[in-house]
């Protein structure tokens, strides 16, 4: 399987090309971040993101800029990668407006030390109590350093830009790891010369010995750099005690676990720089293969995992997804015209529906755990859902405006999804509290089964509201959205059950009036209510069908509002951002809800 | 429909059922069978001069244990484990101690040793130097002193100690060295 999804890959037109080089390659290579293994690609992408805001920033793929910024700093520091909209900040550090906000490490490097004096303070302070400058201004000195990390982290094996003294016999362009093997030799000339008299009046030293002193303090001062530089870690681990660990280039050297096979390794690295710097696309792309080969046997069967991340970006199934979608929306608009539209477009939200299933599946391969581990994850998850459902029950009842409905829900959702997780691109692993798979299988996809259930039902009795006058067979269609119903409420009820036997395991108690415990009980009175109002004719079909229409909004409320709060201890969930579509959203929808209760209402007076 | 209903109703006891009852009773740990040690990654073969003027291969060590030392006579902490490195040697015959001095002046190297009288006796320590840091830095990636590889008997590299990390002529470090050299 490896060799044809690397086959695949090799076969794809895209970004891979730059500076005449190959990065598709490159960009498979094995970096551990944020707890699992991840390709290059990834890691440029999330890198990308967390400094400038966005991955897509020019032409440029993520990965060339990855490459240069750890082959050629010099470079990379001028480059224009910090997004500062911020005017308070760009007073502060005296930049010039610019339409893209654009700003490079140079341009910042002036002002940096005075700010960063200001932000030490702000670090020891609640997030929450930071106004928004002080906070983008937090954030800016993170990114730049991230940045100044990613810059160094193979300052050890490129070109030093001083001049060594003669002494060192360092011709040429050499290297901190060149320089290295005589820096004790070095250290023992300075300590030599630094006499107490010497020291009490250095200006008495010649340029030579000052040449002496100043590279000696240079490599200290690189090496310090080095000292916490943890980002990239490439190299793993060789030694027992180790095992699973991976290192950044300096990490692995200052800590004392470099081995033939790493030392092997960096030098590939190395070959791959200097082809980089020299633009010789014949050795870069040997580096890359031979580096490439190397970690296939070091990683094993996670190389697998690795092409699929990399071609699951490549091939933007999610986009395949919403175009079948949109084409399903278009053909059923259409079935009056042209009958054979109805069937089409069932077929294209079944494709839809595999595309979706594709990416879940994929993503759950990846990461290795059950499909829904994140917000975003449980947002494809309901959309699928929803699809599936309003499919099935449309594929055996003849409801364009059903199918439209889901659709049309579907394709919200996955618009959505980027928004309800700012890191949504980067497969991140799951916090301790959930990485239990037993429950995550059968909580979590009960739970947001019966939330794709409510969804379903909502866009059913949506349609039902429309067409209360209308329909032919109004009665059978009150008896499907009473299944519906039913549906959704077995499903969020077992899930709250299931949830409340983990949180007694997790927690030690089975309930904790939690926000987000709340919200799933919510949803569960909501069903049972409207169906026991139902049977005992408490409420007409008309209240029930809108009370149905409004469980959208309940399942949104309780789905993501609770999040919103930030409280409670399903703090994994907690999201920043969405207040505002939430709440529109919500008031659009019971206005609608409204509106057609009124016109189906005036429709029986009349 | 009422069929799907009770179709997940059961799936989902079912799990529950399996995942409360269906675990495996813990069992006591079983012993593990002795088994051939592990593959160990083999030790990169080079060259070596020993002062006093022989020259071997790290290859030629192989059916004795070998701990490989990187160290220099302006190391402070390598000067404190040379006498342990002694000891060891002296009460294990089937150990080699290779220590490699990355020293440049090798004046000091030498001082170094002749002050180590006990040095004569034992045969199983060579010493030579690794001037420019050919096969510390360049081979074993070793930047940092002291630093030690223990290699087995089939040349494979067994661990990396990193600074003053055991007491080379403790008894619980001779133990681990007698259980590697009977190791199958």
């Amino acid at each position: 399987m490896r060799v044809w999804l690397f086959a695949l890959l090799l076969l794809l037109p895209i970004c891979a090309q730059s500076q005449e080089l190959d990065y598709q390659i490159f960009r498979t290579l094995p970096v551990l971040e944020d707890g699992r293994l991840k390709p290059l690609d990834s890691f440029a992408v999330h890198m990308r993101t967390r400094i400038s805001g966005s991955a897509t920033l020019d032409d440029r793929p993520a990965i060339a800029w990855l490459a240069q910024t750890l082959f050629d700093p010099a470079q990379a520091a001028q480059e224009r990668v910090f997004y500062i909209r911020n005017a308070h900040i760009r007073a502060q550090f005296e930049l010039p407006s610019r339409t893209n906000h654009l700003y490079s490490l140079t341009e910042l490097a002036p002002r940096l030390e005075e700010s960063a004096k200001s932000v030490t303070a702000l670090l020891t302070r609640e997030l929450a109590s930071l106004t928004a400058d002080e906070q983008d201004l937090r954030d800016l000195h993170t990114a730049i350093l991230i940045y100044n990390q990613l810059l160094q982290s193979f300052s050890l094996l490129l070109p030093l830009p001083f001049a060594a003294p003669p002494e060192a016999k360092l011709n040429g362009a050499y290297t901190y790891l060149d320089a290295q093997k005589v820096e004790p030799k070095l250290m023992q000339n300075l300590q030599k010369l630094l006499t107490p008299k010497v020291l009490a009046h250095p200006e008495t030293l010649t340029p030579a010995q000052q040449q002496l002193a100043a590279f000696v303090h240079d490599l200290q001062k690189l090496r310090e750099g080095g000292t916490n530089n943890q980002l990239l870690r490439i190299l793993p681990a060789s030694w027992a005690e180790q095992k699973g660990e991976w290192f950044a280039p300096w990490q692995l050297l200052l800590s004392g676990q470099g081995s033939p096979t790493t030392q092997r390794l960096l030098e590939l690295w190395q070959q791959l720089a200097q082809a980089y710097r020299s633009g010789d696309a014949t050795r870069w792309l040997q580096a890359s293969q031979e580096l490439h080969e190397q970690m296939q046997k070091l990683v094993g069967t996670a190389d697998e995992r690795l092409l699929l991340e990399v071609l699951l970006r490549d091939l933007h199934v999610l986009d395949v997804t919403a175009l079948f979608l949109v084409l399903a929306m278009g053909l059923i608009a259409s079935h009056r015209r042209w009958p054979r539209a109805y069937s089409a477009s069932l077929i294209a939200a079944a494709l839809s529906a595999a595309s979706l299933s594709t990416v879940l599946l994929v993503r759950s391969y990846i990461l290795a755990r059950p499909p829904v581990g994140t917000l975003h994850e449980s947002v494809l998850f309901v959309a699928l859902i929803l699809l599936l459902g309003t499919l099935l029950i449309t594929v055996r009842r003849r409801m364009p405006g059903l199918a439209l409905a889901g659709q049309v829900g579907t394709l919200a959702l996955l618009l959505v999804a980027p928004f309800v997780h700012s890191d949504s691109e980067n497969m991140t692993m799951l916090s301790a509290v959930l990485n239990t798979n037993f429950w995550l299988t059968v909580h979590v996809l009960c739970i947001t089964a019966g939330y794709g259930a409510c969804a379903a039902t909502a866009a059913l009795a949506h349609v039902h509201l429309i067409t209360f006058k209308t329909a032919s067979d109004p009665h059978g269609r009150l008896a499907l959205l009473h299944r519906c119903s039913l549906m959704a409420l077995l499903l969020t009820a077992v899930g709250t059950l299931l949830g409340g036997v983990w949180a007694d395991q997790s927690w030690g108690r089975f309930w904790g009036w939690d926000p987000k415990e709340n919200g799933a009980l919510i949803i569960v009175l909501w069903l049972m209510w409207l169906q026991h109002a139902r049977l005992a004719g408490q409420v007409s079909e008309l209240a029930f069908t809108a009370g149905m229409a409004a469980l959208g909004v309940v399942v949104a409320q309780a789905w993501f509002g609770v999040n919103l709060l930030g409280t409670g201890l399903h703090s994994y969930g907690f999201i920043q951002g969405i207040a505002l579509g939430l709440f529109s959203y919500t008031l659009l929808n019971l206005m609608l809800i409204a509106g057609l209760w009124w016109r189906a209402k005036r429709g029986s007076h009349a | 429909m009422r069929n799907l209903l009770l179709l997940i109703l059961v799936l989902l006891l079912g799990l529950s059922i399996h995942h409360f009852y269906g675990r495996s009773v813990p069992q006591a740990p079983q012993p593990q069978p002795v088994s051939s040690a592990p593959t160990r990654a083999a030790a990169p073969d080079f060259p070596f001069t020993t002062l006093d003027g022989k020259t071997y291969q790290l290859s030629e060590l192989r059916g004795k244990i070998v701990l490989l030392n990187f160290w220099a006579s302006w190391c402070a902490p390598c000067k404190v484990e040379f006498p342990q490195f002694l000891a060891l040697a002296k009460e294990r015959k089937n150990v080699v101690i290779l220590a490699l001095s990355v020293d440049h002046d090798r004046q000091a190297l030498e001082k170094f040793v002749a002050d180590q009288a006990e040095l004569k006796k034992l045969p199983n320590v060579l010493i030579a130097q690794d001037k420019d840091k050919a096969v510390a830095q360049d081979l074993f990636q070793t930047i940092r002193f002291p630093e030690t590889i223990l290699i087995d008997t089939q040349g494979g590299l067994v661990r990396k100690y990193v600074g003053l990390e055991v007491d080379w002529s403790s008894t619980a470090f001779m133990g681990q060295l007698d259980g590697l050299a009977n190791a199958p």
